[in-house]
C-alpha cells in the first residue's frame, strides 16, 4: 500500500519526530534545506505549495507558532501579537483554503484551545478541516485516515439514504469517524432533514456500543421536568414525583443518547449537562449519590448552535464541550435536488412495507394479472415502453410533473418528501384499482402518475407550510402594518421567535437601522436603544448581514 | 496590523492557553502511547523526552520545568489578581516536583507515566477553570 504523503507545517520538530518514529504508514515531504522535516511558517508554506509539483495527500498544520512577527500571517483585526502566534494555525489555514481549496488540512490542536467561537466556526466551515480532541497519536491516525480517504460511492448497505450530494458524502465520511469513540456529535439541520434517523441508524449502529439508543426530544418536555427526564429523580424529589424514575443518561448507559432540539434546554439545565459531559457522572434529583455513566451523546438542533451562543440562549462552554468540530450540518432537501429521484424511488420502495399499501399492491397485481414484489419510481418514460419483465410496479412521473417536484421548496425536507411519495403511491394504486374495477383491461405494470394528483399533494403541503413566495402574506391590520410570513414549526417558541425576528427586521429597516428610533417605536423611549439592540442580537439578527 | 493594546486579563488568558497548548503538544502526546504494562525502559525514555527535552528551540532543548517556570513568571509579571491563582501555583509545584523526581530519583523507583499524566491533566483542568471563570466574569459584566 502506498504511504500517505504528508506536508507538515510546524515551528518545532515534535510532530515530525513522532510521525517518523511512530507512524510508518506516513511519509513526510521534506522541503529542501529543512533539517526538522517540516516548514516553519505560513509564508514559507504557501511558497512551497505554489511551487511543489508532486502529489500531497494531506497537510498537517500546527496551531501555535512561536516565530518572529514578520513571519506571521495576520489573524484578526485587533489581535495581540501573542494571540496571533497562538492562533497562527487558523491564519495559515485561511490562506491555504483560499489558494488551494481542495487540499485536505488537519489542524493539530486541542478543542479546549478554541475559546473563541469565531475561530471554531472557521475550522469547521471547511469540509476537510479537523481538530484533534486531546493530543493522542491514535486520534491523529484516525484523522489522517479519514482525511485522505476518498470513497467514490457511499455504501448502500446502511439504512440511511445518502444519495449523490457532495455535502452528504462529506457527512458520511465525517460521521464514520465521529461515530466511534466517546466524543459527542452535533447534528444541525432544518426540521425533517433526518437528524434522528442519522443518529439512530448511522451513528449508533456504527458506534460499536452495546447499550441502547435512547431519545429525548426537549421540545416535547415541559421545561420544569427536563432535568428529571435527563438525569432521573427519586421518589418525592419534586411535586408529582410519586415514584423514582430513571433519567435518559442512565437508560442510555453503554449506548447512545439522542437529545433532540437541544437548543430548547434552559440555561440551568445546560449547566448540568455540561457537568455530566465533563465528569461522566449523573446525580438524579433528590439522590445523595452520583452514578457513573458511559454515554455517547448526539445532540440535534434545527438552528445553528453557534447562533444560539451568539444570541446568549446557549452556553458557550457547553457548546465547546459538545465540540463544534464534531458539528455536522445536514443540507435541506432544496439544496440536494440531485438526490430527489433517488430519494423518491427509495421511499416508493419502502412504501410497500406498509401493510395497507401492500394490500393495495396485491389488488393491483390481481387486476393486471402479474406478481408484484417491488415499487419503483421512474421519471420521464411513458408507460408501455421498454421491457416489462420484472416483478416491479413502475410509477412513471412525466417530466413536466417532475419539474413541479423539483420546483417545490420542500420546507418539510425529506420527511415531507417521504409523506408525499407515500400518498402518491397510495392514490395511484387506488386509482388503478378503481380503473380495473370499472371494467377496463389493464395489463401493464407501468402506471403513469397523474399531474393533478401531484399538484394537489404539493398544494396541500403549501397550505401546511407556507413560504414567502407561495403562501401570500398575512399582514397585521393598521396603518403601520408589517408583513409577517407565518411558518409552522415544531414548537410554539420557534414560531414566536420567527415572528418576532421578522418584526424586528422590518422595523430595523423602517427605522433606517437606527436602534434609538426602534426603541422609541417599541418602548416609547429612545434611550433604551441598548435593550433593543440586545434583543435584536438574541434573535440571531446581525446588523452587518442585513441589507438596507 | 497587529494591535498591541491588550488588557492584563487578555494577556493572562493567552498565557494560560499557551501553557495548555504546550502541555498537550509536548507532554500528553509524548506519553500517549505508553500503557500500564509498557516496559520501564520505554517509560523512562518517554518521560525523559517529555520532561527533560520537552521542547527544542533553536536546536537547544528546554525542559518542562523551564517552560512552566517561564509561564509562571509571565503570570507574576502581569500583576493581575484572579481566582484560582493559588491552586494554579500548587499544581505547577506538583508538576515541578514530578520533574525533579524524574530527573534525580528514577533509579530507585520505576516511574509511572500515568502519574505525570494525572498531574498534567490537573494542571490542564485548573487552567480551563480559570479561563472559564475569567470569561464568565467578562460575560456577566
Amino acid at each position: 500500500m502506498d504511504k500517505i504523503r504528508l506536508l507538515l507545517i510546524d515551528d518545532g520538530d515534535t510532530y515530525a519526530r513522532l510521525i517518523r518514529e511512530k507512524m510508518p504508514e506516513c511519509e513526510l515531504i521534506v522541503p529542501l534545506g529543512s533539517e526538522s522535516g517540516c516548514i516553519a511558517d505560513g509564508p514559507a508554506a504557501i511558497s512551497f505549495l505554489e511551487n511543489y509539483r508532486e502529489p500531497i495527500d494531506l497537510v498537517l498544520l500546527d496551531m501555535f507558532f512561536d516565530i518572529p512577527e514578520e513571519r506571521l500571517f495576520p489573524l484578526d483585526e485587533g489581535a495581540s501579537l501573542r494571540r496571533t502566534r497562538r492562533f497562527q494555525g487558523v491564519a495559515i489555514l485561511r490562506e491555504i483554503h483560499s489558494r488551494f481549496p481542495h487540499l485536505p488540512v488537519v489542524l493539530l490542536t486541542s478543542l479546549e484551545d478554541l475559546s473563541l467561537v469565531d475561530a471554531a466556526k472557521d475550522l469547521v466551515s471547511q469540509s476537510m478541516t479537523y481538530v484533534l480532541d486531546g493530543q493522542d497519536l491514535d486520534a491523529l491516525r484516525v484523522r489522517i485516515a479519514s482525511a485522505t480517504r476518498r470513497p467514490e460511492t457511499v455504501p448502500e448497505s446502511s439504512r440511511v439514504l445518502w444519495g449523490d450530494n457532495a455535502a452528504m458524502k462529506a457527512i458520511h465520511r465525517r460521521l464514520t469517524v465521529l461515530a466511534k469513540g466517546g466524543m459527542p456529535v452535533i447534528l444541525e439541520g432544518e426540521t425533517g432533514t433526518g437528524k434522528s434517523w442519522l443518529a439512530e441508524q448511522f451513528v449508533h449502529v456504527n458506534s460499536g456500543r452495546s447499550g441502547p439508543f435512547v431519545v429525548l426530544d426537549l421540545s416535547t418536555v415541559p421545561e420544569n421536568l427536563i432535568s428529571a427526564h435527563l438525569f432521573g429523580a427519586v421518589k418525592g424529589a419534586y411535586t408529582g414525583a410519586v415514584e423514582s424514575r430513571k433519567g435518559v443518561f442512565e437508560m442510555a448507559n453503554q449506548g447512545t443518547l439522542f437529545i433532540d432540539e437541544i437548543q430548547n434546554a434552559p440555561l440551568e439545565v445546560q449547566k448540568q449537562l455540561l457537568l455530566v459531559l465533563q465528569d461522566k457522572k449523573v446525580r438524579p434529583l433528590g439522590a445523595t449519590r452520583e452514578m457513573m455513566v458511559d454515554v455517547k451523546v448526539v445532540a440535534a438542533s434545527n438552528r445553528p448552535l453557534d447562533e444560539a451562543v451568539a444570541a446568549g440562549t446557549f452556553r458557550s462552554d457547553l457548546y465547546m464541550r459538545l465540540s463544534p468540530a464534531t458539528r455536522v450540518q445536514i443540507p435541506p432537501l432544496r439544496n440536494r435536488l440531485e438526490d430527489l429521484h433517488y430519494l423518491s424511488d427509495r421511499f416508493a420502495r419502502r412504501a410497500i412495507q406498509n401493510s395497507d399499501i401492500a394490500q393495495l399492491v396485491k389488488e393491483v397485481a390481481q387486476g393486471i394479472g402479474k406478481p408484484i414484489s417491488d415499487i419503483r419510481l421512474v421519471v420521464g418514460r411513458e408507460p408501455g415502453t421498454g421491457t416489462d419483465n420484472d416483478r416491479a410496479l413502475h410509477l412513471v412521473v412525466p417530466k413536466p410533473v417532475w419539474k413541479m417536484l423539483e420546483g417545490h421548496s420542500w420546507p418539510g425536507n425529506i420527511r415531507e418528501l417521504e409523506m408525499l411519495i407515500y400518498n402518491l403511491v397510495t392514490f395511484t394504486l387506488v386509482d388503478t384499482i378503481d380503473t380495473v374495477h370499472s371494467g377496463m383491461d389493464i395489463r401493464t405494470s407501468k402506471l403513469q402518475v397523474d399531474a393533478g394528483l401531484v399538484g394537489n399533494l404539493l398544494q396541500g403541503a403549501r397550505a401546511l407550510q407556507p413560504d414567502a413566495e407561495e403562501s401570500g402574506r398575512h399582514t397585521l391590520p393598521g396603518e403601520n402594518a408589517i408583513p409577517i410570513i407565518l411558518k409552522s414549526s415544531s414548537t410554539l417558541n420557534d414560531v414566536a421567535n420567527d415572528v418576532e425576528r421578522q418584526y424586528f427586521l422590518a422595523l430595523f429597516r423602517a427605522c433606517r437601522r437606527d436602534f434609538a428610533k426602534m426603541a422609541h417605536v417599541l418602548l416609547g423611549d429612545s434611550s433604551k436603544a441598548r435593550a433593543v439592540r440586545l434583543r435584536f442580537n438574541q434573535l440571531g439578527l446581525r446588523v452587518r448581514e442585513i441589507l438596507p | 496590523m497587529i494591535d498591541r493594546r491588550w488588557t492584563a486579563k487578555d494577556e493572562l488568558i493567552d498565557i494560560l492557553l499557551d501553557l495548555k497548548h504546550d502541555l498537550g503538544k509536548y507532554l500528553f502526546l509524548h506519553l500517549s502511547h505508553l500503557t500500564a504494562d509498557s516496559p520501564v525502559e520505554a517509560t523512562l525514555e518517554a518521560l525523559r523526552v517529555a520532561l527533560l527535552e520537552t521542547r527544542v528551540v533553536g536546536g537547544k532543548p528546554q525542559s518542562a520545568a523551564e517552560i512552566w517556570q517561564r509561564y509562571r513568571q509571565e503570570i507574576d509579571a502581569l500583576n493581575y489578581s484572579f481566582n484560582g491563582r493559588e491552586r494554579l501555583n500548587r499544581v505547577i509545584e506538583d508538576a515541578l516536583a514530578m520533574h525533579t523526581f524524574i530527573q534525580n530519583d528514577n533509579a530507585s523507583r520505576p516511574p509511572h507515566a500515568r502519574e505525570v499524566q494525572q498531574i498534567a491533566r490537573r494542571l490542564s483542568e485548573t487552567i480551563s477553570e480559570i479561563i472559564e471563570a475569567e470569561n464568565s466574569e467578562e460575560y456577566d459584566g
